[in-house]
């Protein structure tokens, strides 16, 4: 749903002044810390009132200083997943997941609790308390929990930001999945370009409580704006798969587009889907066809993109949907020539790639 | 005897709960909002902690007196006096036990977790839910310390009771000020049977106390 936002919020020195049009699908927020993220996604959900300003969801104005419009959290229909889950500790996972569910108006339920439990994987756990849950099993609570109450948007707060490999795969999936599946909308503040760039379809920049730029995820990589916060050294590509099968006991096959890549023994079943990551300085660049190499993958593929400005330089590779991006030197960038639209080959070990599978 | 312990747990049983509501009100508004004149409520409110319950019985006293306004509706309305009567008595332990009650209030309400209440906001509650089903079971453990530590403190009240509703035998004589009288009158024995009676409601009140505190860990972590 088009979100509409144009609020200033001051707290002593600093000051939020935002205005943005937020479009379908999913919209990362992404800046360093205390850039006004948190205050943003706050005014959003009716947590916090703007010193000034319009925020329209679904052109329904919810906070207008003007009219002196402003419509209590509880009636914008947002959901809120926060960093640390915020499951109601006095409540087994069940209750949790009934609270915002027995609230919400039958004729408003996208999905039945059933599906919700099913989809996130809770049904082991629905009878437990919350306060021993691991950091994954909460944020699954948390998410279903928020969708539980079948919200018009879902506001994401750093949700994969304590949570270990595994657990951030399989969350990135569901998300993917609830976002094009019930066509859900969603904002996203994170500190990580790789989740950025694997989930969000467009983003905003902030900082300062400003917004500096706008775009494409792939900006991210990409902009001088973001260039001195971002730890670029830790990139990885953040791919969704299907198995494909067991070449033997240590290697499986994995389907991603028309890219078979061989991975490390993944224990999900044949057509199952699967998030996998490749850290970018992980993968080599080869103008020629390597011949006699242990590495197991050699993908043909066409650069689409490269970032001469920031070290390391990234190259953006594409080839059968499947989009992977490298991290080189500029050295290596300009000794080998390299330029947009040429082809290369990518050489990836099999155990360079990480499943980030749940079970 | 028997009289005189019913009496004692009427007075500080209807003290308590009047006290409950209003403590929990103002643990509230002390706890999570942001009001102006903070500092000036909470002063006010503990103020009977920090004076002597003899000058705050006095207090009392020119409330609820005869002549005083309070007094005089009193008497309006229900053709009687509130002092040296049972009422009297309920009215000082219930000022006297107040700030011991909030305090614990305040403390449990400030410990909850904001985002929680946030949470359940965003999850379609509106504040009166909230409050009840989210705010109000994270402060169990709080809640039950400030009630029982209010009712032991109104059932041992002595100093401001005996100002504004004396020691009448029968009428407004609790636990407290009969031990008082006893000892004065050299009737050692009947008040030690008071004062083993006193000890015995005080370790029943506090392990009363543990099993709710138990039972609501108990309950939450399933």
């Amino acid at each position: 749903m088009p979100i509409e936002v144009n609020v200033t919020k001051k707290y002593g020195d600093f000051e939020l002044m935002i205005q943005a049009a937020i479009g379908n699908g999913i919209t990362g927020i992404f800046g360093p810390s205390a850039s006004g993220k948190s205050t943003l996604l706050n005014c959003i959900a009716g947590f916090e009132d703007p010193d000034d300003g319009l925020i329209t969801l679904n052109s329904k104005t919810v906070f207008s200083s003007r009219a002196k419009t402003n419509v209590s959290p509880e009636k914008r229909r947002v959901g809120y997943v926060h960093q640390h889950s915020a499951l109601f500790p006095h409540l087994t996972v069940k209750k949790n997941l009934e609270f915002g569910y027995n609230l919400t108006e039958k004729y408003r339920r996208v999905g039945d609790l059933e599906d919700i439990v099913h989809l996130l994987q809770l049904e082991q756990i629905m009878d437990r308390g919350v306060i021993n849950l691991s950091g994954g099993e909460r944020q699954r609570v948390a998410l279903a929990r928020s969708l539980a109450a079948s919200p018009d948007l879902l506001l994401l707060d750093e949700p994969l930001a304590s949570l270990d490999m595994p657990f951030r795969g399989f969350i990135l999936e569901k998300l993917r999945e609830v976002s094009r599946g019930w066509n859900l909308d969603m904002i996203y503040v994170s500190h990580s370009v790789s989740e950025m760039i694997a989930l969000a379809d467009s983003v905003i920049v902030i900082r300062d409580g400003m917004k500096v730029v706008e775009g494409n995820s792939s900006l991210l990589l990409n902009n001088s704006s973001v260039a001195d916060y971002v730890d670029y050294a830790s990139f990885e590509n953040i791919l969704h798969g299907v198995v494909d099968g067991s070449v033997d006991q240590n290697v499986s096959t994995l389907t991603i587009g028309d890219v078979k890549l061989i991975t490390p023994k993944l224990t999900s079943e044949k057509g199952k889907q699967v998030t996998i990551s490749i850290k970018a300085s992980d993968i080599i660049v080869s103008k020629y066809p390597p011949v006699a190499i242990s590495a197991r993958n050699i993908l043909k593929v066409s650069i689409t993109n490269i970032n001469h400005s920031e070290n390391p330089t990234f190259i953006r590779c594409e080839t059968g949907g499947c989009i992977l991006t490298a991290a080189l030197t500029m050295q290596s960038v300009s000794d080998l020539g390299l330029r947009v639209s040429d082809e290369v080959y990518l050489i990836i070990k099999a155990n360079s790639v990480t499943p980030m599978e749940l079970y | 005897m028997v009289d005189l312990i019913l009496l004692s747990l009427q007075v500080a049983v209807i003290a308590t709960l009047i006290n409950i509501p209003i403590a929990i009100y103002v643990g509230w508004l002390i706890g999570r909002k942001n009001i102006k004149g903070k500092l000036i409520l909470e002063t006010l409110i503990s103020l009977p902690l920090a004076l002597p319950p003899v000058v705050t019985g006095y207090f009392l006293l020119i409330l609820v007196g005869r002549e005083a306004p309070l007094g005089q509706l009193s008497r309006f309305i229900f053709g009687a006096d509130i002092v040296f009567t049972w009422v009297a008595s309920a009215i000082a332990a219930s000022v006297v036990s107040f700030p011991l009650m909030v305090r614990a209030i305040i403390v449990a309400m400030q410990g909850v977790d904001t985002t929680l209440e946030r949470s359940a906001r965003s999850l379609g509650a509106g504040p009166l839910r909230t409050f009840l089903k989210i705010t109000m079971p994270l402060c169990y453990n709080g809640l039950v310390a400030g009630i029982l530590l209010g009712f032991v403190r109104a059932i041992g009240e002595f100093g401001a009771t005996i100002v504004v509703a004396g020691n009448i035998p029968g009428r407004t004589q609790t636990i407290p000020l009969a031990i008082y009288s006893k000892v004065q009158l050299g009737k050692d024995s009947e008040a030690l049977n008071l004062i083993f009676i006193s000890t015995l409601m005080a370790i029943m009140t506090l392990i009363v106390h543990h099993w709710l505190i138990i039972r609501g860990s108990k309950k939450r972590t399933g």
